[in-house]
């Protein structure tokens, strides 16, 4: 029980700390404070309790796939508030600029929401065994535990750069991470069946399994699917490029309004 | 004109059939363990699954091969779509106990 409590809170905690990780690093790199990122954190542990609490209810909705579209909408809310941040800071409004501060939130929120949701029924699950209570909440921590290290691993990997590198590589990520939130939405409502669902275009489960640990940390880098349909590969494209357009766009009316 | 009659009424019997509620397969969680384990569908078919959680625990249904995952609270029922798939098999387990919790889906291509 110990080592599957590992790996399933290992799995949620990678997937959002990713996200506030990036943050983190863009809020050091900007010389601001950090506070509203931790206050985003407990705001994001609140709403994935009540998430949690309404889940019976929640899956109920919508004929029986309302957990599914709640998971959509809540990975295209994270990929609009992605996608207006980097519009924000390739225009070089910064922070501490209340909209961007946010959509630094509510896109920590949104993530921690869904993530941690699942770790507090999977933990509640135990309250009437307190024998494999300990050894579930013991996992949980250490899964914590490690999760949070990559997240800290990546933040220093990410200011040791300058500033100005440091800022690329962070809407680099920012870009993967984001579009790979859209690719999760899309395979949500294929399993919804609001959207038609195809065979694999291609299957490399021989080549990175889904199942192994570059597997799972690709998966949460980058949504990575060992057999993806051409829906999902079709928005994740999409949704990476309109970001870049964002991006480009958004550096363009900044020089026109510089010239 | 017989033939050509039952040609157009097999024509309407299979327009009808693409259009027909997919067939459900009924899958219970009870213990920790899938009953049944093993679950027989049809290939190039989309199927609905029912689990139903008989155990007061939360279970995730969960699949990499199918690409699925859907989050069961104790004492209730999901729908998870799946299909159509290719013929093959396709495991899925519990994410909550995946020790015990495992099952596996075969597709065949006449679905017996």
């Amino acid at each position: 029980m110990l080592l599957n409590s590992v790996i399933l809170v290992l799995r949620e905690v990678l997937e959002a700390a990713m996200v506030v990780s990036l943050f983190m690093a863009f809020t050091t790199v900007s010389q601001q404070s950090r506070r509203f990122l931790i206050k985003a954190i407990l705001l994001g542990l609140i709403a994935g309790a009540t998430y949690a609490y309404f889940l019976p209810e929640v899956s109920n909705w919508l004929e029986g796939v309302g957990q599914e579209i709640t998971n959509t909408a809540i990975h295209i809310g994270i990929y609009c508030c992605l996608t207006v941040f980097l519009w924000l800071i390739s225009r070089d409004i910064n922070l501490p600029n209340q909209l961007v501060k946010g959509m630094m939130m509510t896109a920590i929120i949104l993530a921690i929401s869904r993530e941690s949701a699942e770790i507090m029924l999977y933990i509640s699950g135990f309250r009437s065994d307190h024998f494999l209570m300990q050894s579930v909440l013991s996992g949980s921590l250490i899964g914590l535990g490690i999760g949070v290290s990559c997240g800290i691993f990546l933040y220093h990997l990410m200011i040791a750069l300058k500033p100005a590198p440091a800022a690329k590589c962070i809407c680099i990520l920012v870009v993967i991470v984001g579009s790979s939130m859209m690719s999760q939405a899309t395979q949500f409502l294929i399993q919804a069946d609001w959207l038609a669902s195809s065979n694999p275009v291609w299957d490399s489960s021989h080549l990175i399994s889904e199942h192994s640990l570059p597997g799972q940390l690709l998966y949460a880098l980058m949504a990575y699917e060992a057999t993806p349909t051409w829906s999902q590969i079709l928005v994740y494209l999409t949704s990476l490029l309109l970001m870049l357009i964002v991006i480009v766009s958004g550096r363009f009316s900044r020089s026109i309004q510089h010239d | 004109m017989m033939k050509k009659l039952l040609t157009c009424i097999a024509i309407f019997m299979i327009s009808l059939n693409s259009y027909a509620a997919p067939p459900v397969f009924e899958i219970v969680i009870k213990d920790h363990l899938f009953y049944p384990d093993e679950l027989v569908i049809p290939a190039n078919t989309k199927v609905k699954l029912l689990v139903k959680n008989q155990d007061a625990t939360p279970e995730e249904f969960e699949s990499y091969e199918l690409n699925r995952e859907k989050v069961i609270p104790g004492n209730t029922q999901a729908i998870i779509f799946i299909g159509p798939l290719k013929p093959g098999v396709y495991p899925f387990f519990g994410e909550f106990f995946p020790k015990t919790a495992q099952g596996r889906i075969i597709v065949k291509e006449d679905g017996k």
